[in-house]
């Protein structure tokens, strides 16, 4: 069976390159530099070799101007299908559009943006906020909540704390949950959140029980202010998987890290580029209108995985890390996955 | 009174400083009433010297940049690079604190000599190199750890950057205010003699004590308020935090150089007419490199503080932070055109901008608005240096 997935794409592969032309994705990254697109581009590579289709990437470097420029230059360099990451929702529409002019697919990657013709791919970003809340809840169904939030200018912010809102409402309704801090943090930077935190600590003399942070960088800045003040272990959340967040999880200074396999996005979006490029409407794409704009787009929603104490075993399993790295001055007799 | 005037603007008080004390005090008041009492709080206080340490270690050295009309815009960068160095080679390469942080320093004395040679030697515009530099090594930053965060769990480490354990407790805290107080008493009675043996007219007494006995009375209090934190689940008070200490002996290290050493007046000598400082023979590559090369060290330092705050090394270290430290350097009073400039106002510089930024938080001011009032508190400083140097007089 194998063999033979591997002699069709060969067949495909040499087909196009006599008579068709072989199909050419191209994508733009806005940041290529951050660690995990690395993660997304093995799979992305991956997906697209075994399609026989052909990959070509750029990397805006964090620049909003040069993406446009970027996405120009994959047109010009034969791309039928673009996966872009977009760095600004609404910057990115004039190269968007010029690709809808020249019938090229655009596939919004991770961040959406929202334009006609548009399929949209990414983790659902509310139900991660969703878990971190729910992970956080059930640790500490009772007590006051301080809520960490990410950069302000950054929209996935505010569908993470619109699903930390869904989950946590009853509880607040009921009186059980009260939430007594609750800041943006610019740039998701750590050093910033354990600032914030500090603050919070303070304003509130320390009564704080749980802390719904929107990922492990920041969480990471949490747990210092806790930890300077003697409260470490009590409930904190995150999300991302960092390797530092895992360790933190098997320590028991941080409950939950909701994992994204990044690898999984990366296979998704390439499948959807080689069907788009063939002329076919996406496997398992549904319409959509949730977006600022209300815009219907097709869309993928990947279901991300909370990783607490008690399922470490996937992270180690997935080689997402080592037990080295893991277990890291955990008491082994204590976590399950370190013996 | 008119006399006690006359004596008053004769004696050589810094009122430059004396306004920027005030305002730092009125600020802390308005805040501690907003806040109802918790800004001036032991355990706020205590937050507010341990959150501007970092920054403030760097305005210390942006202090002497800036005066010898040159600029960093690198230093978040590279403190950032170093302090991931440094916890790279403790977390994922085993190596011992000790010796991470000397590779640390010498990765930083390396980078240093690079862009100190470019803009000593080469004689490319230190805005430049730097501005290179800030891209640069946020990219290496993010290479020596593949974007990883290096977490830290050394204890002896963790407490370089304040923390649970971070404080040197009470009776240490006492001896070292003891020992500030004699020193000042004895400054100030060294400088009297020296200015009765040369024949220069002294202060009178008293206005020499009053300016003695203020200084006595800060180090006082502030001994007193960190000693008065109590972190609820310990046996004892705090005391002065690690990273505050660290930041008070940079800042008295660096105003030593400046007013004591040769190296000191040179910059300011280059700084106040580069051409002329030539002329009468001081190497300036010679002193601008060396400049640079002491930039490293304390970028080490601060870089080792931050990270050990943190309990971990992260690529986005020190981000935006070059913004930070020029600005309290601004703040401070050090004319961005060189030439002058002062490491106390460096200081309160630093702290001014602090207790905005923490005060505005236990407030719950939304992020935009902090960022709004930030950015105008520093054109304020800017538009108060200029007037300032109109009324006595001082060329901008």
């Amino acid at each position: 069976m194998k063999l033979k997935r591997h002699l069709s794409a060969l067949a495909i592969a040499m087909a196009a390159g006599s008579s068709f032309a072989q199909l050419v994705v191209g994508v733009s990254y806005d940041a290529f530099q951050e660690e995990r697109w690395k993660t997304d581009e093995a799979a992305i590579k991956a997906e697209l070799a075994k399609a026989g289709a052909k990959y070509i990437m750029s990397d805006a470097g964090a620049s909003t101007e040069k993406q446009l420029s970027d996405i120009d230059g994959l047109i010009a360099k034969g791309a039928k299908v673009l996966i872009i990451l977009g760095r600004d929702k609404d910057a990115i529409l004039p190269a968007v559009n010029k690709a809808a002019q020249q019938k090229i697919p655009v596939i919004a990657y991770d961040r959406l943006f929202e334009a006609p013709g548009v399929t949209y791919i990414t983790f659902d970003n509310k139900e991660v906020g969703r878990m971190t809340a729910r992970a956080i809840l059930a640790v500490k169904p009772k007590g006051n909540y301080a809520i960490i939030k990410g950069d302000p200018g950054d929209a996935n912010a505010n569908f993470l704390r619109e699903g930390q809102g869904e989950v946590l409402a009853d509880a607040i309704k009921k009186g059980d949950v009260k939430i007594v801090g609750e800041e943006f943090t610019a740039g998701w930077n750590p050093q910033n959140a354990q600032k914030n935190m500090e603050q919070i600590l303070t304003k509130t003399g320390n009564k704080v029980d749980a802390v719904v942070a929107q990922n492990d960088g920041m969480a990471g800045g949490v747990v210092a202010a806790l930890t300077a003040k003697g409260l470490q272990g009590i409930p904190v959340s995150g999300q991302d998987g960092d390797l530092a967040a895992l360790n933190r999880v098997a320590l028991g200074t941080q409950t939950v890290s909701v994992w994204k396999n990044s690898a999984d996005l990366g296979t998704a979006a390439a499948k959807a580029a080689v069907e788009l490029g063939a002329g076919k409407p996406v496997t398992g794409a549904a319409d959509w209108a949730g977006g600022e704009k209300k815009m219907t787009l097709k869309s993928i929603f990947l279901k991300p995985i909370p990783v607490t104490k008690d399922n470490l075993d996937v992270v180690l399993k997935s080689g997402h890390i080592s037990k080295e790295a893991l277990c890291k001055g955990v008491d082994a007799s204590k976590v399950a996955v370190c013996k | 009174m008119n006399i006690d005037w006359q004596t008053l603007k004769r004696a050589q008080i810094d009122w430059r400083m004396v306004l920027m004390s005030t305002v730092l005090v009125v600020i802390a008041v308005v805040f501690n009433v907003l806040s109802e009492g918790i800004f001036l709080s032991p355990e706020n206080l205590y937050n507010i010297a341990q959150q501007t340490a970092v920054v403030g270690i760097l305005a210390t050295v942006m202090v002497l940049i800036i005066v010898a009309r040159h600029i960093d815009l690198s230093v978040g960068s590279v403190m950032g690079f170093v302090g991931v160095l440094i916890a790279f080679l403790i977390y994922s390469a085993n190596w011992s604190w000790q010796a991470a942080c000397l590779m640390g320093l010498a990765a930083a004395i390396a980078v240093s000599m690079y862009q100190g040679a470019l803009t000593a030697f080469v004689g490319v515009p230190s805005f430049v190199v730097t501005l290179g530099g800030l891209m640069s090594f946020r990219g290496a930053a993010y290479l020596v750890a593949d974007g990883k965060t290096q977490p830290l769990a050394d204890p002896f480490f963790l407490k370089l950057g304040g923390g649970y354990n971070g404080g040197i407790g009470t009776t240490a805290s006492w001896i070292l205010a003891a020992l500030l107080c004699c020193g000042l008493l004895l400054a100030m009675l060294n400088k009297r003699r020296a200015k009765k043996i040369y024949g220069v007219p002294t202060n009178p007494a008293w206005v020499d004590l009053v300016l003695v006995l203020i200084p006595v009375a800060i180090v006082l209090a502030f001994v007193a308020t960190m000693n008065a934190y109590h972190i609820p689940n310990k046996d004892a008070p705090q005391g002065v935090p690690i990273p505050v200490l660290i930041w008070g002996a940079v800042a008295l290290v660096i105003s030593f150089l400046v007013h004591r050493t040769r190296f000191g007046r040179y910059i300011f000598a280059i700084g106040g007419n580069p051409d002329a400082a030539a002329l009468v023979g001081i190497p300036v590559r010679r002193v601008t490199m060396l400049l640079f090369v002491l930039l490293s060290v304390l970028i080490t330092i601060a870089a080792i503080v931050a990270i050990s705050r943190l309990n971990a090394g992260t690529n986005s270290l020190g981000n935006n932070l070059e913004l930070l430290v020029i600005a309290a350097t601004v703040i401070g009073g050090t004319a961005l055109a060189g030439g002058s400039g002062t490491i106390i106002g460096s200081v309160l510089g630093a702290l001014i901008m602090q207790c905005i930024d923490s005060g505005m938080l236990l407030l719950d001011v939304s992020i935009g608005t902090r960022y709004i009032i930030i950015g105008q508190v520093l054109i304020a400083a800017v538009v108060f240096d200029v007037a300032y140097r109109k009324w006595t007089g001082d060329t901008l």
